[in-house]
């Protein structure tokens, strides 16, 4: 079996996986207890928290702790994207016409959250800037390692989780 | 009457819908005629309930389904045998 014909049957391999996963998570009753109201905003307030800690525990308790929190972090976007049946995440032959519409609807919500953090962020620099402006030359940045991580992963992970949290504030799937 | 150009008309008009009657008529659960128009159970319930409009192929979808016309389906004014959408 030559490169090409591995690649054509390992992106079948995959297709097939999204397929049977797609088809599970739709008709899945088991986790109906995460589907709740109450249990969907648990779960959005605990990733928003998760987040949060990610980067208190880079910057003040060390990689350990950062790489525990991005762990514990990775494992309550899992229950949330379940929570919402994977919708914000699935190619679009898998879900129907209500769903995505609903889906994209999340997206452009997400963007607009997403938009005005980084736009209120660049503000706040800018402001920041005109004001102190003239004492750059006395501003000492170091970039850390933990510094670096902590931005990383708190912004992969907004950008990753956004659509499912609204998606499970919406409560339409 | 006229509508401002450019907005679509939303909750203030709502779509009724007979699907659930005439589903109960056939004999179909939602999980049946669900997957017989390719849809999501979940959205047989929204459609059921008034809360989605669907797009006219799957209205027609539903239509064949359920052996009646899309008019007998769907209606912008209450029918007189069902209740309000919720």
């Amino acid at each position: 079996m030559n490169l090409k014909e591995r690649w054509a049957a390992g992106k079948e391999r995959n297709a097939a996986a999204v397929a049977a996963n797609a088809d599970k998570l739709m008709a899945d009753t088991a986790y109906d207890r995460i589907r709740t109201r109450p249990a969907r905003i648990a779960l959005v307030a605990g990733f928003a928290a998760c987040l949060v800690l990610i980067a208190v525990a880079y910057l003040t308790l060390g990689q350990l702790a950062g790489l525990v929190m991005v762990i514990l972090t990775a494992v309550v976007w899992g229950l949330l994207r379940v929570s919402v049946r994977t919708i914000a995440d699935l190619p679009d032959d898998y879900l129907d016409e209500r769903q995505l519409a609903v889906r994209n609807a999340s997206y452009v919500e997400s963007y607009r959250y997403l938009g005005t953090a980084v736009a209120l962020a660049l503000t706040v620099g800018l402001i920041a800037f005109v004001v102190y402006g003239s004492e750059l030359d006395t501003w000492d940045v170091t970039l850390t390692w933990e510094g670096v991580m902590a931005t990383f992963w708190v912004f992969l992970g907004l950008s990753l989780g956004l659509p499912s949290m609204v998606l499970a504030l919406n409560d339409r799937v | 009457m006229l509508r401002p150009m450019g907005r679509r008309p939303k909750a203030d008009e709502p779509v009724f819908s007979r699907i659930e009657l005439l589903r109960a008529d056939r004999g179909l659960s939602r999980q049946e005629l669900a997957d017989a128009v390719g849809v999501h159970y979940q959205t047989v319930g929204y459609l059921e309930r008034g809360e989605y409009s669907p797009s006219l192929s799957l209205a027609l979808r539903l239509a064949e389904v359920l052996e009646a016309p899309v008019e007998q389906l769907f209606s912008l004014t209450p029918f007189p045998d069902t209740q309000e959408p919720s």
